[in-house]
């Protein structure tokens, strides 16, 4: 017996995709007048932001900081030519005359190179800061624990909270989530090394 | 000091002094004896004076012990001797075997008084017309072939268990009520075979003993009278003898068996029962104060203690337990405990309340509490004893308090209290030592403390997994805050540069 199409759940589904193709037709029809109306600027910021859209190409990482780092640049480099566009005729053969000039396009690209950079250096940089603080609070509290295996003696890292004369960790967690103790005091002295 | 006071009684004299019954049991397990036996023993005494010689010379404790109950007393020490016409009746009266008949002092008065003495009434003693041959003897009486037979007891047990006794008393002796209780004291050790390891010989035990309910009480190769237990106990000790018998024969619980078969009173039957369920019980368990060594000190309230720490100083009284342990201390190897088995079950069976908790602290598998209870048990005896001041002893405790100390989880408190435990030791105080070691408000304060510690440093431990995890090298959460501080840092100077512009421009 052949099952009845689903009558009601037809429509639902097909909503989002409507509304989507709405969505791009929207932005199509917007990027049109823009083009049709500003087709100067539109000349510029297009040839002015290729990095930039490189950039989004290669950029495979969700939040694409790459591309953050390389458009916020190139933006400041191209905004120059904006405004003596905008100041000037602001006709096409301006923009194109902005464009054809070495000085102004090496500005735009060489603003975008520093972004890359940008988002080169600065990762590395970081990455050794937070290291730092961590070996720094790492260094506390294994200074804390040595305080505390002198005062209570070594079977305080053998014996995991809940096993100690039966008495339950204050938090209830399972033994499972409790970290393995180091298995001796010399572990204690260990840091994680900084990224090189 | 003499045999008279330092051996147990009779156990010096020959058998021929001593009654049928008190002959048959071993040299310590003889008994207290009553002044019917000191009667009896003068009566002998008077017999060979009389006679100028031994009338038992030449024959062995069977055989005589043999002749007095197939004959009586009279004719086997006397016979057809010739004695003073005078001499002859109280001789007779007092070798009487039966107690009850035998004279004592109101008949000797009497007798010495001139005066004319009653004549005992003879018992008819029941005699089997078909002797049994078992052990180079001919029996027709019950008696005399329950004493062989207790003297070899592997044929012994063969002939009850192949039913010849049951059919003796059946035909010979004609006693079908005597041959029903052999029979079913053989079908219910039939029954405990596989239960229990020592049935044959509590069958055996248990058909002697119904065969002649006088006789002592009789176990393997042990014999001795009920009230002669802790002597012979106390003999096998000092010989280092055959004390697993006698300790296996309370525990099988074969003085019951005599109790049961024999015609003593029902509230001396009590008594004695409950006298043997303690020791019974203080058999049953293992540890310090118990055992045969509980048992010795219990049955002879005089005994020395023996422990190899005081042996030497032949302490009796419980009261001169802690002054010589404080003494022997410059000698003794003070890296053991001072209590040692004697002296727990010494200190238990001659102390006054119970001392029962800190025993079984003593037996407790562990060590420290071993100790603590070793320290209590001290403590208890000097408070009762006042012992006063025990430097001795205290400072020879004081060193063996190390477990003990380590029973705080605190380094810190260790240390406090390895300060004081000196100053303790200088005062010969054993109370003020347990109350710093055992204080229970220190103890909780430790305990609660040392949890919050445990707590601190798991929660440390999981702090510095959880950093580990967020900033080692390549971490996600790493990567994704410094590509963060890059972009911000992309946009922040886009910001301020077009800033810079406009406001120039």
């Amino acid at each position: 017996m052949a099952r009845e199409p689903n009558l009601e759940q037809a429509p639902r589904q097909a909503a989002p995709v409507k509304k989507a193709s709405m969505k791009s037709l929207l932005w199509v029809f917007m990027l049109a007048i823009v083009i049709f109306a500003f087709p100067e600027s539109v000349i510029l910021l297009f040839l002015g932001l290729l990095p930039t859209v490189v950039a989004l190409i290669i950029d495979k990482s969700p939040k694409k900081y790459s591309t953050f780092c390389v458009g916020s640049m190139n933006i400041t480099g191209v905004f120059p030519a904006m405004l003596e566009l905008w100041a000037g005729q602001n006709n096409i053969s301006h923009a194109i005359e902005i464009i054809t000039n070495v000085f102004d396009l090496i500005v735009m690209y060489a603003a975008a190179t520093f972004g890359w950079l940008l988002f080169m250096a600065i990762p590395p940089v970081v990455n050794g800061l937070l290291a730092v603080v961590a070996q720094h609070r790492i260094a506390q509290l294994r200074s804390r624990q040595r305080e505390l295996i002198k005062e209570w003696g070594d079977d305080i890292i053998a014996r995991p909270l809940d096993q100690a004369d039966g008495v339950k960790s204050a938090s209830g967690q399972a033994q499972s989530q409790t970290p393995a103790p180091p298995s001796d005091i010399e572990d204690l002295d260990e840091v994680p090394p900084a990224p090189s | 000091m003499g045999e008279f006071v330092s051996s147990p009684p009779g156990f010096d004299q020959p058998v021929v002094f001593e009654t049928i019954e008190r002959g048959m049991a071993s040299e310590g397990g003889r008994g207290i004896g009553s002044i019917s036996d000191d009667i009896y023993a003068l009566g002998v005494t008077l017999a060979h004076l009389l006679q100028r010689q031994n009338p038992a010379r030449g024959k062995s404790k069977e055989q005589l012990l043999l002749a007095k109950m197939s004959l009586s007393s009279y004719p086997v020490l006397v016979g057809k001797a010739i004695l003073t016409a005078t001499m002859l009746e109280p001789i007779r009266g007092m070798l009487n075997d039966d107690e009850e008949e035998r004279w004592g002092f109101d008949e000797l008065d009497m007798w010495s008084s001139g005066r004319r003495v009653a004549p005992a009434q003879t018992t008819p003693v029941q005699k089997s017309q078909r002797p049994v041959r078992f052990g180079d003897f001919d029996h027709t009486q019950p008696r005399t072939l329950a004493y062989s037979m207790s003297e070899r007891r592997e044929s012994a047990l063969k002939m009850i268990q192949d039913g010849s006794i049951e059919q003796w008393y059946s035909r010979g002796l004609e006693n079908s009520e005597m041959a029903t209780a052999v029979a079913a004291a053989v079908e219910a050790a039939d029954a405990l075979k596989e239960t229990v390891p020592e049935a044959g010989e509590l069958l055996l035990s248990r058909v002697l003993m119904l065969m002649d309910p006088k006789a002592p009480v009789t176990y393997k190769n042990v014999k001795y009278m009920t009230d002669g237990f802790g002597y012979a106990l106390g003999v096998e000790i000092l010989r280092d003898g055959d004390i697993k018998t006698y300790a296996e024969s309370i525990v099988n619980e074969v003085p019951g068996i005599w109790f049961e078969i024999s015609d003593e009173s029902a509230s001396a039957q009590f008594t004695e029962l409950e006298y043997f369920a303690r020791l019974r019980s203080h058999l049953q368990k293992a540890g310090p104060g118990f055992g045969i060594e509980r048992c010795l000190y219990e049955t002879i309230p005089g005994h020395a203690c023996r422990s190899p720490l005081i042996i030497k100083e032949n302490v009796s009284e419980i009261e001169d337990i802690l002054p010589t342990l404080d003494a022997v201390e410059k000698f003794a190897d003070t890296k053991k405990s001072p209590v040692d088995r004697h002296l727990a079950a010494f200190i238990a069976a001659r102390s006054e309340g119970s001392v029962e908790s800190q025993l079984n602290e003593l037996g407790d598998l562990d060590g420290t509490i071993q100790i603590l209870g070793m320290l209590r048990l001290l403590v208890i005896l000097q408070d009762r004893m006042n012992a006063g001041t025990l430097l001795g002893l205290t400072k020879w405790v004081g060193g063996l308090m190390g477990p003990v100390i380590k029973l705080y989880h605190s380094r810190s408190t260790r240390r406090d209290i390895e300060a004081e435990v000196p100053r303790i030791v200088r005062s010969g105080d054993l109370s003020e030592l347990l109350d710093l070691l055992d204080d229970p408000v220190s103890k909780k304060e430790d305990q609660t403390k040392y949890l919050a510690a445990l707590e601190e440093f798991t929660e440390a431990e999981e702090e510095v997994l959880q950093i580990e995890e967020n900033t080692g090298p390549g971490s996600e959460a790493a990567n994704r805050t410094s590509n963060q501080v890059a972009a911000v840092t992309s946009i922040l100077i886009m910001i301020f540069i077009i800033s810079m512009i406009i406001m120039a421009g």
